[in-house]
């Protein structure tokens, strides 16, 4: 699980606390990562212009600028994937963030592995975007998005339109957290239908076509507040 | 049909009294030679009884009257003149008013003590059923609306208005609507005046059967004492309390614009009477609610510190101790070696990692943050959720007993979710490593149940209760060295702003089992 990208990834770290900085760019650096550091938004901001990075680990708690401001900025002209530090009980910052342009988050204090994981999910999100994904086999499950099919244990099983849309949007955003606001924007054109009770739901529904136990999810993890994330675990 | 003409006689006595004599009259003339002239008169006294019976006093004494006049009139000679012939007839004459006056005057008084024990009975019932109705109420908008319709139901008035006052003199529309367009200009006034005085205002219908019985200085004034020259027919009652004035009930005329009567005003002022009590005590019943967390929250804040100092500096020390140790040593140290030691390292960070999280949680809690944000899920996704965050090894453990259906349950996602992981880390922690630990739900009619039991090694008797205080600590406490003693006071407090309940028995055939209940009005069932 700790095999190194195939080549160096450029990464950069906009934190405020310089512990936290040391030991990402130590954590980061040791998996051959190309690692660039800012201790405030407008550094970090600079920085990205100037390395063009890959991927951006941002800290929500920023001394000159919020967060959520550094991602509207970053995401009016970059598409990497940016990742989130937050802790824990700031769940509206976060949603704020996820808003702005935010792809994921991850809350203090993490393990490195953790943060590997979140990070390479990331990429391969990225890489995925030009290249559209393969056939997904999850244990029992297999979901093929070209065809619409869907089997579990070998049966397909049948999915209305809007638990499939859930789906492939989920197993498109693999281990990544997928908003509340994505899912709804992307099954309801009119803002009036937008309803996130309605939504989980649909999810629910899904949960009990392709979940092996239904009740106690096993792919569909509920993020409280945020949204879904799809995982393979 | 009776009712309604009963109703039109009283609203026009003099209309009703003499056409109702005519009537009979006309039917009387066409056999004036069949009876006699006195037994003529014993009809009309007929009629009269009738019309008392009817309509009451004042059209009974006008049906006496006419009746008088139409008797002499048609039926003692000479005819269709006042001239009475035979002076004996004079006699029976004057006999005949008397007693029509008579009868009209007791059955008109009989008909106002039935109509009085009416309403009297009304008004016990109206009191009767705030009382009982307001025991059961808590917030101050619940009792407006309560008191309002009741007395809605009673008087029908064109309009109910509550007006609660804070802090001595700011007053706020609670309860009913006010329109802008109908403004009434003399309205602030009278509430300003209610308010400055702590009494009433209202104008009832002079009521002389009952005025003996009220009296003393709480009686309203009339809006004509106050704006000479008004007349109206709504009703200002102070809302009053031991203590004060703690709002104003204004109760608008009454749709069919009849006024209200003494008594009534006098039942509207002690309904009002009753909301002030009402306010009263739920005041006194939040300051103490509030005096009680105070204190709660100076206890948790000491037991806070203290805990800090421990639960912080233990592993604090201990970690020091271990990097000093290593950049110390002459000789670079054997890796595998330096493996151990980090290891040691990072189970005192997940230590002070969990204890500061505890703390967190706990600080939050004392600041009374703990408002649940409610939503329907369904319960394995919490604990997928829960699994999902423990270690590898710890997830192993966990033996999950979910039916394939399950209710959806009304919980605070995050709150709910830590609840459990508490109560899971507890479990893991207290029993022998890689024992399995069983969680299941089930719902009952007290509730929804979700159980989480170990096979370690129970907790005593004495200690089940004790186990919820904060920092307590039990007789097997040393077999978790990261514990903070706060994981079930959490527990209890989630399960608590949740209405639900945490208890714990003997698992068989060893073990603790901690079952936690959720009030079945946090469940839905689902259909299939």
């Amino acid at each position: 699980m700790t095999s190194a990208p195939e080549r160096n990834v450029r990464v950069l770290v906009i934190d405020d606390e310089e512990s936290i900085r040391r030991a990402l760019k130590s954590i980061l650096s040791a998996r051959k990562y190309e690692v660039a550091l800012a201790a405030t938004g407008a550094e970090g901001i600079e920085t990205a212009i100037e390395t063009n990075p890959e991927l951006i680990v941002l800290d929500l708690a920023l001394p000159d600028m919020d967060g959520q401001d550094v991602c509207t900025e970053l995401r009016s002209w970059m598409t990497a994937p940016i990742l989130i530090l937050s802790v824990r009980g700031n769940e509206a910052d976060k949603i704020h963030a996820l808003d702005a342009g935010a792809d994921d988050y991850l809350t203090k204090p993490f393990q490195a592995g953790e943060l590997l994981a979140r990070i390479r999910a990331l990429l391969r999100r990225a890489e995925s975007r030009v290249v559209s994904p393969p056939e997904l086999r999850a244990g029992d499950l297999v979901v093929n998005l070209a065809r619409r099919q869907v089997f579990l244990k070998g049966e397909e099983a049948s999915l209305t339109r809007t638990e499939f849309e859930i789906l492939a949007l989920l197993v498109q955003n693999v281990d990544c957290v997928v908003t509340y606001r994505m899912l709804m924007e992307k099954l309801w054109d009119d803002k009036e239908e937008r309803d996130p009770q309605l939504l989980r739901v649909h999810v629910s529904n899904l949960r009990k076509k392709i979940e092996p136990a239904p009740s106690l999810p096993r792919f569909i993890h509920t993020e409280p507040g945020v949204g879904f994330r799809f995982t393979l675990e | 049909m009776l009712t309604k003409i009963r109703r039109w006689a009283e609203a026009h006595p003099f209309f009703f009294a003499p056409g109702f004599v005519g009537l009979a009259t006309l039917l009387f003339i066409p056999g004036r030679e069949l009876l006699g002239k006195g037994h003529w008169s014993l009809l009309y006294l007929l009629v009269i009884s009738v019309v008392a019976s009817v309509a009451g006093t004042k059209p009974s004494f006008v049906a006496a009257v006419t009746s008088f006049l139409t008797w002499n009139v048609f039926f003692l000679p000479p005819y269709n003149t006042f001239r009475v012939d035979d002076p004996k007839d004079w006699i029976s004459l004057g006999v005949f008013l008397i007693v029509g006056l008579l009868i009209g005057l007791t059955s008109g008084r009989l008909r106002e003590r039935e109509a009085m024990a009416l309403s009297q009975e009304r008004e016990m019932a109206l009191l009767n059923r705030l009382t009982g109705r307001l025991l059961a109420i808590e917030g101050a908008l619940e009792m407006a609306e309560t008191l309002c319709s009741e007395i809605e139901a009673v008087f029908s008035p064109a309009f109910i208005r509550f007006h609660l006052i804070s802090g001595g003199e700011k007053r706020k529309l609670l309860f009913g609507e006010k329109n802008e367009l109908s403004m009434d200009p003399l309205e602030e006034d009278f509430l300003d005046w209610v308010v400055e005085n702590r009494k009433g205002v209202a104008s009832p219908a002079p009521d002389v059967a009952r005025s003996w019985s009220s009296g003393g200085s709480d009686n309203p004034a009339s809006h004509s004492s106050i704006f000479s020259a008004v007349s109206r027919g709504d009703v200002f009652l102070p809302v009053l309390s031991s203590s004060g004035i703690e709002g104003i009930l204004h109760v608008g005329e009454r749709r069919s614009r009849k006024p209200y009567g003494w008594n009534e005003v006098q039942l509207l002022f002690a309904a009002a009477r009753m909301a002030g009590t009402f306010l009263e005590r739920s005041r006194l019943d939040e300051s103490a609610r509030q005096a009680r967390t105070l204190k709660e929250g100076d206890k948790l804040k000491s037991a806070i510190f203290s805990s800090v100092s421990h639960e912080l500096k233990t592993p604090l020390s201990s970690l020091t101790a271990t990097i000093s140790g290593l950049l110390e040593q002459d000789a670079e140290p054997e890796p595998s070696r330096v493996r151990q030691e980090l290891l040691s390292v990072k189970k005192d960070l997940d230590r002070l990692s969990h204890s500061i999280g505890s703390l967190l949680e706990l600080s939050r809690l004392a600041a009374e943050a703990w408002k649940p944000d409610l939503q329907w899920v369904e319960p394995g996704e919490v604990l997928g959720w829960v699994l999902f965050r423990l270690d590898k090894t710890d997830r192993e453990r966990v033996r999950v007993d979910l039916s394939e259906h399950t209710p959806l349950i009304l919980v605070d996602f995050q709150q709910w979710g830590r609840l459990l992981m508490h109560l899971l880390e507890n479990a893991l922690s207290y029993s022998p490593a890689g024992s399995p630990v069983a969680v299941g739900v089930r719902s009952t009619d007290e509730g929804f149940l979700t159980w989480i039991a170990d096979e370690g090694p129970g907790i005593p008797d004495g200690e089940k209760s004790l186990v919820f205080e904060r920092f307590f600590r039990g007789t097997f406490s040393n077999r978790l060295p990261g514990g903070t003693g706060l994981g079930l006071p959490i527990a209890m407090e989630i399960a608590r702003v949740h209405e639900g309940s945490i208890h714990i028995e003997d698992n068989t055939p060893a073990g603790t089992r901690i079952v936690v209940r959720l009030p079945a009005t946090h469940v839905m069932e689902t259909e299939e």
